[in-house]
């Protein structure tokens, strides 16, 4: 032991002291946060984030309270699915794969990193009210369909990286040649 | 354990108790009761509404080896015997499943689709017998009648004169046929004229011969339409046998698709991003997205008034400060052996 060190001074090593220290100054900042973030709440909507329980219950009470008239007033309705349609327009809701390329670049080029792409796609459109099924041909979709669909498509069976994603026995490939897939309009649309 | 709405999150509630057949339900009220309220307070939804209701399930575990155990897993017996059970069980939920897909099952259902096919056939084969004579009956109702009224006005006149009598008809038109062009017409008989016995003869056979004609024809009609009674019967009976075995086709088919048990059915939680596959170049799937490619899914063609609507929220004023409305607090906690939560640092 040497007391002078200040490591082993340090309250942190000390685990019932340094435990004491942590979560002490874990609730200060903690009670700070909160009460920060609620002032910034309160200085651009009117809502009061003490009803709710949870940051993403602010945001939808936010939206509820200044997005949706603004829908309204377009004659626009936004329809509760969770309970019923959700589980089928889940299965085009997929995640993102995550697999390691090791890219190169030969002669002159960019290399672009692409991030924010969530609150990127918010800014777009989304399908909104009830669900209505309809059978589309090749020709209808290619128009104007803008939704959800089952549909057999081919992809290029030489890319590099496939770019159309399906879910098969639990896990995400994204195939070359002829499947079958449920995507949302906007995926095949772009590829 | 518990599921709020049926589809909400599941938990252990609290550990095991020793109860008997008459448990005094006081005692059970204000040990489930706090549980259920603490549930509830750490259940709220991210969109701010609460728990509503919660449905608990208390297990027996009385078969258990060590029942006494608290928790119940703390003993080595018991957790062996319920592996030993959820063993047992899943081996008999195979083999139903299995039975589910036996061949005799799969015979069932090719044969029943075989039947509903074959039956299509002598259905439309009915229905077409069936018009076709309708139609034929309704074509000779459109026939032109035949006036009959100068030969019986003959057959009378000459009957009358064997008696020594005369009779008198008064001027008719001819029936007019329904079809254009109208054919011509045979004129009315005199009624003074006289008939010779040769024609007497005759019109009296031709008499007979117009009875027993029409005798006839009245037997026909009536077979016919007894026959195409019959064969209406007779399609209606093959329409609901067919639709008995298409039912029973249904219930084969559910009964051989529906799982026996949930295990491992549930695809919703990881997408399994972090064990893809990269692009399987020049290969070719034809996997489909499972229970989405069911086109009859009534989800998917609810119409709006089946569909509750998210509705917009009013503004409300804002407090001036939440400085004392928030309290922020971390406890720290062991497990004890006996399963309870012991709080030994607070902040």
């Amino acid at each position: 032991m040497n007391p002078g060190c200040p490591i082993q001074n340090s309250p942190f090593l000390n685990s019932l002291e340094g435990s004491q220290s942590y979560i002490r100054a874990d609730v200060i900042a903690l009670y700070q946060i909160i009460t920060s973030h609620f002032k910034e709440l309160k200085s651009r909507f009117r809502i009061n984030p003490l009803n709710n329980l949870s940051a993403p219950g602010i945001a939808f009470t936010t939206w509820k309270t200044q997005q949706l008239p603004l829908l309204h007033k377009e004659n626009l309705k936004v329809y509760d699915l969770s309970r019923s349609s959700d589980p089928l327009f889940r299965e085009a809701y997929l995640g993102g794969i995550v697999d390691v390329y090791k890219p190169h670049l030969t002669g002159k080029g960019y290399y672009y990193d692409v991030h924010s792409l969530y609150p990127t796609a918010m800014t777009l459109p989304m399908p909104v009210g009830a669900p209505t099924q309809v059978i589309l041909s090749p020709d209808q979709f290619n128009q104007d369909f803008f939704g959800y669909l089952i549909a057999t498509v081919r992809a290029p069976e030489n890319e590099y990286i496939g770019l159309l994603s399906i879910r098969h026995n639990g896990r995400l490939i994204c195939p070359g040649g002829i499947f079958t897939g449920f995507f949302f309009s906007e995926e095949p649309h772009q590829i | 354990m518990n599921y709020p709405n049926q589809t909400g999150q599941r938990r252990t509630l609290g550990h095991s108790f020793n109860t008997n057949i008459q448990p005094k339900m006081d005692l059970l009220k204000d040990w489930l009761q706090p549980l259920i309220d603490a549930f509830e307070a750490q259940s709220g939804s991210g969109d701010g509404t609460f728990t509503d209701s919660t449905l608990v399930v208390i297990r027996n575990v009385s078969a258990l080896p060590e029942p006494e155990a608290i928790p119940i897993s703390s003993s080595k017996a018991n957790v062996k015997y319920i592996a030993d059970t959820y063993k047992a069980d899943k081996q008999v939920a195979n083999s139903a499943r299995k039975a589910v897909k036996s061949p005799t099952v799969q015979a069932m259902k090719s044969m029943s689709q075989d039947i509903l096919q074959s039956n299509q056939p002598i259905l439309q084969a009915m229905q077409q017998q069936t018009s076709a004579i309708l139609g034929a009956f309704k074509s000779q109702g459109s026939v032109a009648p035949v006036d009959w009224r100068p030969v019986i006005q003959g057959a009378l006149t000459g009957l009358a004169q064997a008696f020594g009598a005369q009779v008198t008809f008064a001027p008719t038109s001819p029936i007019a046929p329904s079809t254009a062009p109208a054919p011509p017409t045979i004129p009315a008989a005199p009624a003074s004229q006289t008939i010779s016995p040769e024609n007497q003869a005759r019109l009296e056979k031709l008499e007979v011969l117009v009875s027993q004609q029409s005798e006839s024809l009245g037997t026909l009609t009536n077979t016919v339409t007894q026959l195409s009674q019959g064969q209406a019967q007779l399609v209606q009976t093959v329409g609901q046998l067919s639709q008995s075995i298409s039912q029973l086709a249904q219930v084969i088919a559910g009964q051989a698709q529906s799982p026996p048990n949930s295990e491992g059915s549930n695809h919703s939680g990881s997408n399994g991003s972090g064990d893809s596959t990269p692009s399987s170049n020049g290969s070719s799937d034809s996997g489909s997205s499972t229970s989405s490619n069911n086109s009859s899914d009534p989800s998917t063609s609810a119409s709006s008034s089946d569909l509750p609507e998210i509705t917009q929220l009013k503004e409300v004023t804002p407090l001036d400060s939440y400085g004392d409305k928030i309290v922020t607090a971390d406890l720290e906690a062991l497990i004890t052996k006996e399963g309870q939560n012991q709080v030994y640092m607070a902040a």
